[in-house]
């Protein structure tokens, strides 16, 4: 709201200057955002007016808040005009279909005015709050909404059919071609200004081009009215017709002072134009609403505020706000709230004006919190342990967009998972159905900023729609993406369910569930054997689709799984209290048998020799793998593994002789299992 | 010549290799004694098939053992040598060393924990919330009723008639207090969603931190003093609190907390060119640094150049506060007559973006490596 300083000074006998004005503004929480010099000892004060205080939205709102903050007294400005003996009646009439849309409409009719430019005074107001003038009759209208907040329309009344008000919806189809020269079909639920023919006026938002006020108006008609806010919004909004009118409407006007910015208006277009102004005004809507009344506790100032202000300095308070007090007491002060304060509905509402005008600064900084125990919650602390391993093994954490393009929001999901992603209705973004497209969309911002080998991950959900829910399931997930080799970025998730204890419980098995993901070098990711998300290298025509030079190894897990399975508190075992001896052997298998099937040969072979009752039997504490190894020597469609067995005795020290017996167990079970041989 | 001449002559040369001072010193003694062809000794060596056989045996053995001592001396002598004076610096410490490849925490992650570790020391307990809401939770919960201009649908990602993107943390308020009786002492962080148009200082996500506290007896007083006290935790010990009243709909009554500017210490003036905040937060809506007739309200003491962190008013908006309104506390069925509280919402983002000096909010969410690894 553009607040001329000279024009609030009219209203308030202060002596504050500009800056002392704006700060005093400010403290009561009219925060004045920019201070312009205008000259000439004006200067205009963007005042940034909360939606619960249309009243300042006018420069007499504005003024009863700094009389308030300063001790003056506001004065009203004179709404008094000679009137013409013939009633408004004989000249118009006004009819409210909808009383619900529009509770009060008032016309006055003006005649026989002189349309030219305003006066110097009145277009140096208008330009002061960055308004253009027009003319006398629609400046006037643009003044009195500056200056109390009720916005007016003035018609040209002769170009009223029949010169009549009819206020009511657009019927369907229903032409109208606004002042901006704008043309519109309306839809039927439009409330329109009309006259007795067609639409003349989009109630509260903009009037019509055939009706306005034009050079060779004689006679004017005057409207004052309040419409529903949310019928107002939906017209400006649907419209694309937001004006200064319709901003006001939607945050409310004070009904009680619609009659005074009529005659206010009256006055002045007098001033302005000349012309008589018919008696009385044409009125139809609702009754006025009644005053309410409300009481505030002395002792609920202090529970609010934590601070007790004594009951007289409220009052005092709620009086220099021109808020009635009707009783005052120790215990309570009851009072009658001003038309123009619809956000004074609870005794809270009250100890806010108090709070605002005794001064924030006043309450002192209580500092006696009393204990709370606010432990780091299970998600916290695995988000940290994962962040702190991945970090550790160079990836960046990202922040990747929720929303998308819908192509981008249904990549790297399951083959099952077929939900049409959740859309915005006025925009062209999806909810992603994996949070691997985020990162993905990320590797392609740093393949151009030449960094194509980042290694990013990102923690955030993804956005499952529901049959028959409102609400999707929104899962939270961890997304890793890089250029590294699937070894490399498998083991980096290893050591993430290393970091929870959860090393044991997982599973890598080759999949084809994700399109998106190249066959053959795919897996799901099995937590407790069910599974918790995947890793892979994307497919070329998905790694197109994120425009990306070669396709990444992307991962996604479940991260709710991750809260749920982590064992937080690490469980010291003894330290082994016999040396182990290791055995490396390499044994030619087909090409198709997998390192799990070797391990679990492995694993099986060295129970067998357990369960052969041998006393001081090797145990083996692990199985890895040394090389893979192909070409001379090892024939075709068979591979060579070197794998390192680690064996330790249980109960004694481990002699060779042990150990080479379980050895040969465990090949027996490679033998017999994978048609493995000892390779010589 | 017997093996009696031999003496003198190994304690000649195990003085020369002795004096030796260096490594070139030392060849020249192993030259002279031991050199392939006119050695010393070699020549001693060379004269041994010219002996009569009864003085061969004697000699060669005299001579061989002259040859094994000098030998050794040399050796001892030239690693002696080397240990005393190496050739060279064992390591050029002034080469880069070869660093880790580490990643980085995101820098609203960084922000964020930090908020939540303040919080968590004045009892603060962590919750989340669902980023997609209903009308109930983003807006009646919360005293927002439809003709609020917050609800215009231009405001808000509307997925369907009555689902949308939540617009702000303070959903996860009324989830909490639906499902727990108080005392409640809660921060929520986490994504909100607005179709702002996008700039320097609008993103369309961003992330907020909401914060409240419910139980009898919270007053006005705790929530300044809790929110100061974060203030200093956040920004340092010097930093100056201010609460102007404002109006949010679920609360009663509301402010805004200020802390003094972060770049001229609350003087309002420019500050010599260090950090580089320049048009930093704040500074895509600062028209008044671009119209040289305007200025922000500013303390009377704080001439021009101004300030761009602050628009020259010497203050900078942190956070939105205030007392749980009382339809807030019908809505999820505490009696406020019982219960008294504070909430409080701030943007993450921007609290990172003050405080890494970061002036673009649009940076965070590109992922570039060479943004992310600054932090």
């Amino acid at each position: 709201m553009n607040i001329s300083y000279l024009w609030l000074k009219e209203y308030v006998p202060t002596d504050l200057g500009v800056r002392e004005a704006a700060r005093a503004l400010t403290r009561v929480g009219l925060n004045v955002d920019a201070v312009t010099d205008l000259g000439g000892g004006d200067a205009r004060l963007l005042v940034e007016v909360t939606s619960n205080r249309p009243d300042c939205l006018g420069h007499v709102g504005v003024a009863r808040e700094l009389a308030a903050a300063a001790g003056a007294k506001v004065r009203l400005p004179d709404a008094a005009y000679p009137e013409l003996d013939e009633p408004v009646e004989k000249f118009t009439r006004v009819e409210v279909a909808e009383p619900d849309l529009c509770p009060l409409y008032t016309a006055r009719v003006i005649r026989g005015v002189h349309i030219g430019p305003s006066p110097a005074w009145l277009a140096r107001r208008l330009e002061a709050v960055g308004l253009r003038p027009v003319n006398n009759i629609v400046d006037v209208t643009n003044y009195v909404m500056m200056e109390c907040g009720q916005p007016l329309h003035a018609f040209d009344y002769s170009a009223l059919a029949e010169h009549r008000i009819v206020v009511r919806r657009a019927r369907p189809g229903e032409r109208f071609i606004a002042i901006d020269h704008s043309e519109h079909t309306l839809a039927a639920d439009r409330l329109v200004i009309a006259d007795a023919r067609r639409a003349v006026a989009l109630a509260g938002v903009m009037g019509g081009v055939d009706t306005e006020i034009s050079a060779s108006t004689a006679d004017v008609l005057l409207e004052a009215a309040v419409f529903d806010p949310l019928s107002i919004r939906n017209t400006a909004r649907t419209l694309g017709l937001a004006s200064e009118s319709s901003f006001r409407f939607e945050r409310r006007v004070d009904p009680c002072g619609t009659d005074w910015a009529s005659r206010r208006a009256c006055r002045l277009i007098c001033q302005a134009a000349g012309g008589r102004v018919a008696r009385g005004a044409a009125a139809a809507g609702k009754p006025l609403p009644a005053a309410r009344e409300l009481a505030l506790r002395a002792a609920r100032i202090k529970t609010l505020l934590g601070l007790a202000v004594p009951p007289e300095t409220a009052a005092d308070i709620l009086r220099r706000l021109q808020i009635e007090v009707l009783q005052a007491s120790a215990d309570s002060i009851v009072v009658r709230i001003p038309s123009w304060r619809p956000d004074l509905a609870r005794e809270a509402d009250l100890i806010e004006e108090v709070a605002r005008h005794h001064g924030y600064e006043k309450i002192p900084e209580g500092t006696h919190v009393p204990l709370a125990y606010a432990p780091r919650t299970r998600a916290e602390q695995v988000r940290e342990a994962v962040s702190a391993v991945l970090t550790g093994a160079g990836y960046f954490e990202a922040v990747t967009f929720t929303f998308t393009s819908r192509d981008h929001a249904v990549r790297l999901r399951p083959r099952d998972v077929t939900a049409e992603p959740l859309t915005c209705r006025a925009a062209p973004l999806a909810l992603r159905e994996s949070l691997a497209s985020g990162v993905l969309e990320s590797l392609r911002v740093n393949q151009g900023a030449g960094e194509p080998g980042v290694r990013l991950f990102e923690i955030a959900r993804r956005f499952i729609p529901v049959e028959g829910q409102e609400l999707p399931r929104e899962e939270a997930c961890l997304a890793l993406a890089s250029r590294d080799a699937f070894q490399s970025v498998r083991g980096v998730l290893e050591e993430v369910f290393r970091a929870l204890g959860l090393a044991d419980r997982v599973r890598f098995v080759a999949t084809d569930r994700y399109p998106d993901l190249e066959p053959g070098a795919a897996a799901e990711v099995l937590l407790d054997g069910r599974p918790a998300g995947f890793i892979g290298r994307a497919g070329a025509e998905a790694a197109a689709a994120f425009d990306l030079d070669e396709p990444p190894l992307v991962a996604e897990v479940e991260f709710e799984r991750l809260v749920d399975a982590a064992e937080l508190r690490p469980v010291f075992k003894p330290l082994p209290q016999f040396p182990s001896i290791v055995r490396d052997l390499a044994i030619v298998v087909d090409e198709a048998v997998a390192w799990e099937r070797i391990a679990d040969a492995v694993a099986a072979g060295a129970s067998a020799d357990a369960a052969a009752g041998a006393t001081g039997a090797a145990e083996l504490e692990s199985v890895g793998p040394l090389s893979v190894y192909r070409g001379k020597q090892v024939p075709e469609g068979k591979k060579s593994v070197a794998l390192r067995l680690v064996l330790r005795g249980a109960a004694a020290t481990l002699t060779h002789e042990q150990a080479d017996a379980t050895q040969a167990r465990i090949l027996e079970a490679l033998r017999s299992a994978l048609a493995a041989e000892l390779r010589q | 010549m017997g093996p009696a001449d031999i003496q003198p002559l190994r304690a000649e040369a195990l003085a020369a290799v002795r004096a030796a001072r260096d490594a070139a010193a030392l060849e020249a003694v192993r030259i002279e004694w031991l050199g392939r062809k006119a050695g010393r000794i070699t020549d001693l060596m060379k004269r041994i098939p010219a002996l009569p056989p009864a003085e061969r045996a004697a000699f060669g053995q005299a001579v061989n053992e002259l040859k094994g001592a000098v030998t050794r001396e040399l050796e001892a002598r030239k690693s002696a040598l080397e240990a005393a004076r190496p050739p060279g610096p064992l390591v050029d410490v002034t080469m880069p060393g070869s660093r880790p490849s580490l990643g980085r925490l995101h820098p609203v992650t960084r922000a964020t924990r930090e908020l939540v570790e303040i919080f968590g020391r004045l009892g603060f307990q962590v919750v989340e919330g669902p980023e997609v809401e209903d009308e109930w939770h983003n807006f009646v919960g919360l005293n927002i009723p439809p003709e609020h201009p917050a609800r215009d649908p231009l405001e808000n990602y509307y997925l369907t008639d009555r689902v949308l993107l939540r617009t702000q943390t303070s959903t996860v308020q009324v989830r909490v207090m639906e499902s727990r009786r108080p005392p409640v002492r809660i921060i929520a962080p986490g994504r909100v969603y607005r179709p702002d148009t996008v700039d320097a200082g609008h993103s369309n996500m961003f992330h907020q931190l909401e914060g409240l506290w419910v139980d009898e007896g919270v007053t006005f007083a705790h929530l300044k003093g809790v929110l100061a006290t974060f203030a200093r935790a956040f920004f340092g010990p010097q930093v100056r609190t201010r609460f102007q009243p404002s109006y949010f709909p679920f609360t009663e009554p509301s402010a805004e907390m200020y802390v003094s500017c972060l770049l001229c210490a609350g003087t309002g003036i420019a500050a010599a060119a260090g950090r580089s905040a320049e048009g930093g937060p704040g500074g895509p809506d600062d028209k008044t640094a671009a119209e040289g007739s305007t200025s922000g309200v500013r303390p009377a003491d704080a001439p021009a150049p101004g300030c761009p962190v602050c628009k020259r008013t010497g203050w900078i908006e942190i956070l939105g506060c205030g007392m749980v309104d009382p339809n807030v506390f019908e809505a999820v069925g505490y009696d406020p007559e019982q219960v008294t509280g504070f909430a409080f919402g701030m943007g993450i983002d921007r609290l990172a973006m003050l405080k890494f000096a970061v002036n673009d909010i649009r940076l965070f969410f590109e992922n570039d490596l060479r943004f992310l690894r600054q932090f």
